[in-house]
């Protein structure tokens, strides 16, 4: 390594040896004390490394099992959802793979349905913990926050869809099979309780509150639950997008004629409208 | 091939388009932001920024129309429909800016076939 003098990082989760003739390149990588190339590449699965990554520690088998349940079950949001949507205009339109996944990225980073829903969950999850009533006042109530913030105020009780009428299919078949594996305790319990919290927050579990009572059992903060949760949505927002650029632009919906103007001058040249 | 690029740009960046000297001054392309550029407005100094040209009153109010007149509201827009998908889940106005500007340098639309049109 140089030993010129200039901006120094702090980390503890990343360190190198350089190769002997370029102080540049690594001849080995060490995350978080391990060995990356000599003993992760070899030993270990991607799921137990993105939690060696986020926490620092090895993780049981357990655990990394649910993270990997829980991916599959994040990995394609589906069709319909914002993210995905956005990804599809931006692969129809032929921008460049990075611009699909950030727009997948930036429109999957909402308080609706999004990783800005799942990180206020796991705010209310270090908060309440497994206390029902507070958890019942909780979703009931609709905090006015006290300063501004680049957020919105929440309009919706966190983790439950407010245009739902009950939980669907695949969040409780989600629910049910990641509280069977995890080493954890809050997905049961939401599980046990899942009526009488969606009694009080007025909506059915959407799968945002899902996500974040698997991130708390993973023992994952506000902050890195938000990060995972925006990368291991990305796949099925790529894929999408992938196939609609290959598809063309012709066979892709154009909403004009579905646009509605309530606020319309009229023409100006004379002609009728 | 050699690492010697590296090690000559290592802790040292060389630029002639600017710094801020915090508390003291700032210079944009070696002139004094708040005195030699002072009296551009922002669009003059936003053409300044990318070209390095003071551009005329009348070309400023060309790229001006130019820049008004083409900012179309409508959500049927691909980049446009990305920004109001943003809002419509509740992301940050940035995020969401951001979002629809990415999708814009596309090869249907927008960035690419400009930038080959300007080539021609």
């Amino acid at each position: 390594m140089s030993q010129a003098e200039g901006p120094v990082y702090h980390t503890a989760i990343w360190a190198e040896e350089p190769e002997a003739d370029n102080p540049f390149a690594a001849r080995a990588a060490y995350c978080r004390g391990y060995d990356v190339y000599s003993e992760l590449l070899p030993q270990a699965g991607w799921f137990e490394y993105l939690l060696l990554l986020f926490r620092g520690e090895r993780p049981s088998p357990a655990e990394a099992a649910l993270l990997e349940r829980l991916a599959v079950a994040i990995a394609h949001p589906g069709v319909r959802d914002a993210s995905v949507r956005a990804a599809m205009n931006s692969g129809v339109s032929q921008a460049t793979h990075a611009a699909t996944l950030m727009t997948a990225l930036a429109v999957g980073s909402g308080l609706y349905g999004g990783s800005e829903e799942v990180a206020v969950c796991l705010r209310l999850w270090t908060a309440l913990g497994m206390d029902l009533p507070g958890w019942q006042a909780a979703l009931a109530a609709r905090e006015a926050p006290e300063r501004a913030d680049i957020w919105r105020p929440l309009e919706h009780a966190p983790g439950f869809d407010p245009n739902g009428e009950s939980c669907p299919t695949p969040v409780q078949q989600t629910l049910e099979l990641l509280a069977a594996v995890s080493p954890g305790q809050v997905l049961s319990w939401l599980q046990e309780h899942r009526m009488a919290l969606e009694s009080a927050a007025g909506a059915p579990l959407a799968m945002t509150g899902v996500i974040a009572a698997a991130c708390h059992d993973l023992q994952l903060d506000e902050h890195r639950a938000a990060m995972l949760v925006l990368m291991l949505r990305l796949p099925g927002a790529a894929v999408q997008a992938l196939e609609q650029r290959e598809r063309g632009w012709r066979q892709f919906p154009f909403f004009g004629r579905h646009i509605h103007l309530t606020d319309d001058p009229g023409r100006r040249d004379g002609e009728p409208s | 091939m050699s690492h010697q690029p590296l090690r000559d740009a290592e802790n040292r960046l060389d630029t002639a388009m600017g710094k801020a000297f915090l508390s003291e001054r700032v210079v944009l392309r070696g002139q004094d932001l708040h005195h030699d550029l002072s009296d551009l407005d922002w669009f003059g100094l936003h053409l300044f920024g990318i070209t390095g040209r003071r551009f005329s009153r009348e070309a400023c109010e060309l790229l001006g129309y130019l820049w008004a007149c083409t900012s179309y509201p409508d959500p049927s827009i691909w980049p446009n429909n990305t920004a109001a998908l943003a809002g419509s889940v509740r992301a940050t106005a940035g995020l969401a800016m951001a979002a629809g500007l990415v999708s814009s340098e596309a090869g249907l639309f927008g960035v690419k076939p400009l930038v080959k049109v300007v080539d021609f």
